[in-house]
C-alpha cells in the first residue's frame, strides 16, 4: 500500500466502519494528482468534518446532530471533571514542616501560631459523608478543595490593623509573595455603598499556593486595641490541571459524539418502540443535565480567568445542588443506550443498502 | 414549493442526468460541466450523495470491483429526475426575471456636462 493511501486510509477511520471506507479509498486515490504523497490538510478537513457527521447516520436529518452537539456538551462536562479530578491527584499536599514554619513565620513573626488542615482529603465536605452516602445523596452544599488555616495563638493580635496588614505585605514580598492591594473590609451601607472600614483584606501567591489574609476589629471578643486575624492557604490550579481538564473535554465530547452516532445508527431501521424509547429519554436527560453542563463551562470558564485558587470544583453544582438532577438524566441515558442495544444491528451503509438490489 | 437545490447537489444530479457515475466519475463530471467552478472534495461528495439517497433522489446502479477496490456507481431516480427538472425550471424563471428587470432598466438621465459611463 502507497503512503498516500495509508494516509487516507488512517484518515478514513473517521468514518464508521463498512464498504463505505474502500469505495471512498478508490475515489480519493482516483483523484489524487500524480506525485501526491500525503493527504493535503483541505482533505484532512474535510474527511474529519463529513466523517464525524457519517457517524450520526440519518443523513438526511438534522435533528440528530443537535442530539450529538448536545450530547457531547454533556460528555465533555464530565469527561473535563474526571480528567481534572485525577489531575489534582499529581498536585503536591500542602507543605509542612520548615516550609510551613517559615510561611507562617512571616505572615506572624514571632507569635505562635495554630494550623487547622480542614482534611488530609483533597476535598472538605462538612458532613463528611461515606462514599456510600455520596453515592445516593451526593455532597453538602458547602463542598469545596481542602484549605489549610493558619491563626495566631492567642487569635487576636494588638495593634493597629492597617500598620499590621501593611508591613506583613512587605514581609511577603520580601520573601518571594506576588501581593496584591489591600482592600477596605467591614459593615456596607446597603443604600450608600459606604464600607465602615473595620479590617483589611489582600491575597499573595508563590510556587503554587495561594495566600488570603483578613483582618478585622468585627470579630465578638476583640480586645479593646486588638484585631482578629486568619490566613488561609489554597492552591493554584497547576497548568497540567488545566491541560488535563481540556483534554477530558475533547475526549469526553468526541465519545458523547461517538456515542450517539453508533445509537442512532443502530435505531436507524428500528420499530417505533425502540426509536421512542432512545430519543424521548434521552432528550428528557438532556433537559436534566444540559442546565448544570453550561453552568460548570461557565465557571470553568472564570477559573481559568482567574488568578487566584479554584476554591470549589467546577462541578460542584453536580454534586451538590443538582445530584438528584444528575443522577436521573444518566439514569435515562442509560435507558436510551439499553433501548438502541436492543435494536438490529443495522447494514454498514443503511443510506444506500436501502436502495440497492442486485 | 421545493427548496432551492445547494449548488454541489445541483451539480452531482447534473453529472448523473445522462449515466450512472462512480465517486470519481461524478467528480471529474461537476468540474467539467460547471467549467472548474465547482470543485467537489470526496467528503463533500459522499455526504451529499448520502443526503440523496436518503431522500430517494438517487439510488445505487452497480458495484465494481476494480483494482481490489469497490466502486459504486449511482444513478438518479425518478424522483431526482423530477427534482432536477423543478430545479432547472426555477433557475430558469430566476434567471428570465433578472434578464427582464436587466432590460427594463431605466436609462440614467445625463446631466450637461456629464459623460456617458
Amino acid at each position: 500500500m502507497s503512503r498516500l493511501a495509508a494516509g487516507y486510509r488512517l484518515l478514513l477511520r473517521v468514518y464508521p466502519p463498512g464498504r463505505r471506507r474502500d469505495e471512498m479509498l478508490d475515489t480519493l486515490l482516483e483523484a489524487a494528482p500524480a506525485g501526491r504523497r500525503r493527504p493535503t490538510a483541505r482533505e484532512a478537513a474535510n474527511l474529519l468534518r463529513h466523517g464525524l457527521r457519517a457517524r450520526l447516520g440519518r443523513p438526511a436529518g438534522r435533528g440528530v446532530v443537535v442530539l450529538a452537539t448536545l450530547i457531547a456538551l454533556v460528555t465533555g462536562f464530565v469527561g473535563a471533571s474526571v480528567a481534572t479530578r485525577l489531575a489534582w491527584e499529581l498536585v503536591p499536599g500542602y507543605p509542612t514542616g520548615a516550609t510551613l514554619a517559615e510561611i507562617s513565620g512571616t505572615i506572624y513573626p514571632a507569635v505562635p501560631v495554630t494550623h487547622e488542615l480542614d482534611t488530609d482529603e483533597l476535598f472538605f465536605d462538612v458532613s463528611e459523608r461515606s462514599t456510600l452516602d455520596v453515592f445516593l445523596q451526593g455532597h453538602d452544599e458547602d463542598f469545596a478543595f481542602a484549605t489549610l488555616g493558619i491563626y495566631p495563638e492567642p487569635r487576636f493580635l494588638l495593634g493597629d490593623y492597617p500598620t499590621w496588614t501593611a508591613a506583613t505585605q512587605g514581609r511577603l514580598v520580601a520573601a518571594g509573595w506576588q501581593v496584591s492591594e489591600a482592600r477596605v473590609t467591614g459593615p456596607t451601607t446597603i443604600a450608600t455603598g459606604q464600607v465602615d472600614d473595620t479590617g483589611r483584606s489582600f491575597t499573595a501567591t508563590r510556587d503554587g499556593l495561594a495566600l488570603e489574609i483578613e483582618t478585622s476589629t468585627d470579630v465578638v471578643g476583640t480586645p479593646p486595641g486588638g484585631f482578629d486575624a486568619t490566613a488561609t492557604l489554597d492552591r493554584l490550579t497547576p497548568g497540567y490541571v488545566q491541560a488535563a481538564t481540556v483534554l477530558g473535554l475533547l475526549t469526553g465530547a468526541l465519545f458523547g459524539w461517538l456515542l450517539t452516532g453508533w445509537a442512532s445508527r443502530r435505531t436507524e431501521q428500528a420499530g417505533a418502540a425502540i426509536r421512542t424509547l432512545t430519543w424521548l429519554p434521552s432528550s428528557c436527560a438532556l433537559v436534566l443535565l444540559l442546565p448544570q453542563a453550561l453552568a460548570a463551562y461557565l465557571i470553568l470558564a472564570v477559573q481559568f480567568a482567574a488568578d487566584g485558587p479554584p476554591g470549589e470544583p467546577f462541578w460542584a453544582y453536580s454534586v451538590t445542588y443538582a445530584f438528584g438532577c444528575g443522577l436521573l438524566g444518566f439514569l435515562l441515558l442509560a435507558v436510551a443506550l439499553v433501548a438502541a442495544l436492543l435494536a438490529r444491528r443495522p447494514a454498514d451503509d443503511p443510506a444506500v443498502e436501502r436502495e440497492f438490489v442486485p | 414549493m421545493a427548496k432551492p437545490m445547494r449548488e454541489p447537489t445541483f451539480w452531482i444530479l447534473t453529472a448523473l442526468a445522462q449515466q450512472p457515475r462512480h465517486g470519481y466519475g461524478i467528480i471529474q463530471e461537476v468540474s467539467g460541466l460547471s467549467e472548474g467552478q465547482v470543485t467537489l472534495q470526496a467528503g463533500t461528495l459522499y455526504a451529499a450523495l448520502d443526503r440523496l439517497a436518503a431522500e430517494g433522489v438517487i439510488e445505487v446502479d452497480r458495484d465494481e470491483k476494480v483494482d481490489g477496490r469497490d466502486r459504486r456507481y449511482y444513478r438518479l431516480t425518478d424522483g431526482g429526475v423530477l427534482a432536477l427538472n423543478e430545479e432547472i425550471g426555477r433557475l430558469a424563471r430566476n434567471a428570465r426575471t433578472a434578464g427582464h428587470q436587466l432590460a427594463t432598466r431605466p436609462q440614467p438621465r445625463l446631466h450637461p456636462g456629464q459623460a456617458p459611463a
